[in-house]
């Protein structure tokens, strides 16, 4: 077709972004394959087929209960975190309107937290986005502040999938324990903090959390959704009354057992996706050798009490971050400007970054790297060469010098 | 020829009889568009009789679908499918009912609620035993008493059933599809449109195919500048043209090199004029080495910045063959109805630009004499100035849209 040459063709492409979606690890596909092909009964069948899918799904249940450090009755089986966003948010509204109708997300909330949010309060709820330092960090006063009386829930990801971002969580569930009966209820989006942070659901005070499987090499399209035993939100979907009433339609176990191998592997390979070298070198070697270079969101030496390993996102001042995108990928290095879902709409790309109060060259410029386990050092030494060059070649083009 | 109890479909065309000797040379474009837009394997044989065609469809051809295809072939003005019968009696009136029942199934809403009919008989068979007259009064009789709701209008009846009694069989028709109108795509030569990603300039390449000019297009991008969704779309709007131009063919030109020259070398606020001159120039030259004589592009007078008469007339100056612009005149407003209606709006809106605002000023000159922008792009390197045809990925659809290289 062309005769233009580039490195894709003889250089294998390093991925670098594993926070819009993993790659699935092999054992998981095969996992997958082999449950549709031998437990196709659906568990609610009352035949021999139906007790084999429904024994294997309930030890899955309990496999990835006990990797999340929950009771099984409190997972519930679902399509990925943005359903169990949308779940608990308008679930909790449902439920709980009648006691208040307040209810305070972060200012750096993925789009499946604020815009069930922003839907509720059309109908008359009250929202509070509590605004974020400049790392995008909240300070759990501001949060403390900002509940009353009739806050009903209280939603804060535990980390912000576009800068990487680690919230106070453990400040905020005691601010939360302070308060007189009822309290709101405390929901975390934990779609990019599993496997990357030691958190613990049960002593966190958490009462709702939220995953998606193909964060962590596990399947598209299958999540959990944690709720505290005892406590009933009212469904999204209804139907059937499969996953105890939570979440109606057939389950689906191919998604749910490699959901499972997926947590089992992630913990076998756990000191991989929690290393912080990859961020802290990366992010060392980028602000020294490329000019004009900033850090969004934790600095690259950051701690794990402040920054998830495996998020950079960083702006190459002049550059438009898309341009760099395409650049990057024409020598086979795969990069993001922001959160994947919404990278399209100009509008929406920047939300986190808008709300952390960078300039608009800072947000225009800003690229995300982030990746799954822990990538080798060689890849961070050959992205680093590839943006010196392309860097002073793109700003030259663009400004001039 | 068609065996009775087969289907055919009879063809009309408007402006292709005006056209004195050439018509033969324009029905045979038509005959051979209708054959490639025609689904594959659904048409038995075209031919030609008394100022119509008739496109004779296999026993196993899906007609709605043939019918759906044909009835968007420019020169076609209209399409009515006919059933075929014995001179017998029985298989007449079978035909009539059916042919009636479909008519009234195609009707308007408004005419569906009583709709009145006629039959017109043609007797081109002077050995047949029943007059005209006969027959519309006797078929005319079938209809009323077998098709519920129908009453007889012969001055201005919503349908009319035709029956035509040839030596061999009887053609009865009672449906007519309208069709695009316009020359058969191929009649009026060759162009090369410029096309952006945008709504204009599809619309222009299609309001030409219609006046039977056969399209190809240029496209110009950016990389990185412009990312693989920009060029995605480029392509999904090569696929939407390519059954309305039977077949369509996009060259994609690398035009990174020059907008940076441009950007280097001369006066900001002078690059978009200069800019669309070395695409004219590219466009010019890559027409050329095909053999096609005209370019087109989707210019509307004065709706942006660059379509000034002092820009257009600037840009023109550095082609080297005439530049067709079939929207000149038209409102934005216009050509978004007509994208719509062509079915390439949706894919033009998407948000994926196809000129990065790296190299577009914010503040474009928008009356530059031709002096200055002519000594202003002296200063580019001498490939961007000379007339050798620019380098280019191609890229064919064939007429159902597919991509085959």
């Amino acid at each position: 077709m062309s005769d233009h040459f580039s490195a894709r063709d003889i250089i294998p492409p390093i991925y670098l972004d594993g926070a819009a979606t993993t790659r699935p690890h092999v054992l998981v596909v095969e996992e997958v394959a082999r449950t549709m092909s031998d437990l196709y009964g659906n568990p609610s069948s009352p035949h021999e087929l139906g007790v084999a899918a429904e024994t294997s799904l309930e030890h899955a249940r309990k496999r990835v209960a006990r990797h999340l450090g929950v009771d099984p009755r409190g997972v519930y089986f679902n399509s990925g975190a943005t359903e169990g966003n949308n779940t608990v948010i308008e679930g909790v509204a449902r439920s709980f309107g009648h006691r208040g109708d307040g209810i305070v997300i972060s200012g750096v909330e993925h789009p499946s937290v604020y815009e069930p949010a922003r839907s509720l309060e059309r109908e008359g709820f009250r929202i509070t986005s509590v605004k974020p330092d400049s790392s995008g960090r909240l300070d759990p006063e501001r949060v403390a502040q900002c509940i009353d009386s009739d806050t009903i829930l209280v939603s804060v990801a535990a980390v912000s999938g576009e800068t990487g971002i680690v919230q106070p969580l453990i400040e905020i569930s005691s601010i939360l324990r302070g308060l007189p009966e009822p309290r709101p209820i405390f929901h975390s989006d934990l779609a990019q903090a599993i496997g990357r942070l030691p958190l613990n659901i049960e002593s966190l005070g958490l009462d709702c959390a939220t995953i998606s499987s193909h964060k962590i090499q596990g399947p598209r399209g299958t999540g959990i959704l944690y709720v505290r035993p005892g406590l009933h939100i009212s469904p999204l979907l209804r139907g059937g009354g499969q996953e105890m009433g939570l979440r109606s339609g057939t389950e689906n176990l191919p998604g749910i057992n490699g959901t499972a191998l997926a947590l089992d592997l992630l913990h076998e390979d756990r000191d991989k996706w929690r290393s912080m070298d990859f961020r802290q070198g990366l992010s060392g070697m980028l602000e020294s050798l490329i000019p004009d270079t900033l850090v969004n969101g934790p600095a690259g030496g950051a701690g794990p009490d402040r920054a998830a390993p495996h998020i950079l996102n960083v702006s190459f001042l002049g550059i438009p971050g898309e341009v760099l995108v395409h650049a990057l990928e024409d020598r086979g290095i795969y990069a993001s400007t922001g959160a994947a879902c919404s990278s399209r709409d100009r509008r929406r790309t920047n939300y986190t970054l808008t709300n952390m109060g960078l300039a608009d060259d800072r947000i225009e410029s800003a690229l995300r790297f982030s990746w799954s386990k822990e990538p080798p050092p060689e890849h961070a030494e050959r992205l680093v060469e590839e943006l010196q060059d392309l860097t002073s070649s793109l700003r030259r083009i663009t400004t001039g010098h | 020829m068609i065996h009775p109890g087969e289907e055919t479909i009879l063809v009309r065309y408007g402006e292709i009889g005006l056209k004195g000797k050439n018509r033969a040379l324009f029905e045979n474009r038509l005959m051979n568009n209708l054959g490639a837009a025609a689904p594959r394997g659904s048409v038995a044989r075209i031919h030609r009789r008394q100022g119509r065609l008739y496109v004779d469809l296999l026993p196993d051809a899906d007609s709605e679908d043939a019918i759906a295809h044909m009835s968007r072939v420019f020169g076609v003005v209209s399409l009515s499918p006919a059933l075929v019968t014995p001179l017998e009696d029985a298989a007449m009136e079978r035909a009539a009912i059916s042919a009636a029942r479909e008519a009234v199934a195609s009707l308007e809403t408004s005419a569906a609620i009583s709709p009145s009919f006629k039959v017109e008989a043609r007797r081109a068979n002077k050995g047949y035993a029943k007059t005209s007259p006969e027959i519309n009064t006797w078929l005319g009789g079938v209809i009323l008493d077998a098709v519920s709701g129908l009453s007889v209008d012969v001055h201005e009846p919503d349908i009319r059933i035709v029956v035509e009694i040839r030596s061999d069989a009887a053609y009865v028709l009672g449906r007519t599809i309208r069709g695009p109108g316009g020359l058969p795509v191929g009649s009026a030569g060759r162009g090369l449109a410029l096309m952006s990603g945008g709504i204009d300039s599809p619309v222009a390449a299609w309001q030409l195919m219609k006046r039977g000019l056969s399209v190809e297009a240029i496209h110009f991008h950016t990389p990185p500048f412009t990312g693989p969704r920009a060029r995605r779309k480029v392509e999904e709007l090569g696929s939407i043209l390519a059954p309305w131009g039977i077949g369509f063919t996009l060259h994609m030109c690398h035009f990174t090199e020059a907008a940076t020259a441009i950007r280097e070398n001369c006066p900001r606020r002078l690059h978009l004029t200069i800019m669309r001159r070395i695409m004219l120039r590219q466009a010019s030259a890559l027409a050329q080495s095909r053999g096609i004589p005209v370019l087109l592009t989707g210019d509307s007078l004065g709706q942006v910045a660059s379509q000034t008469l002092e820009n257009l007339v600037a840009t023109d100056d550095a082609a080297t063959i005439p530049v067709l612009r079939p929207l000149i005149g038209l409102d934005k407003e216009e050509i978004m109805q007509r994208s719509r209606e062509i079915g390439s709006y949706e894919t033009s809106i998407l948000p994926h630009e196809d000129c990065c605002s790296v190299f577009v000023p914010s503040d474009p000159q928008t009356t530059p004499s031709i002096e200055k922008v002519r000594s202003a792009e002296s200063a580019l390197p001498d490939f961007l100035l000379g007339d050798a045809p620019p380098r280019v990925d191609t890229l064919v659809f064939d007429q159902s849209g597919t991509r085959t290289t």
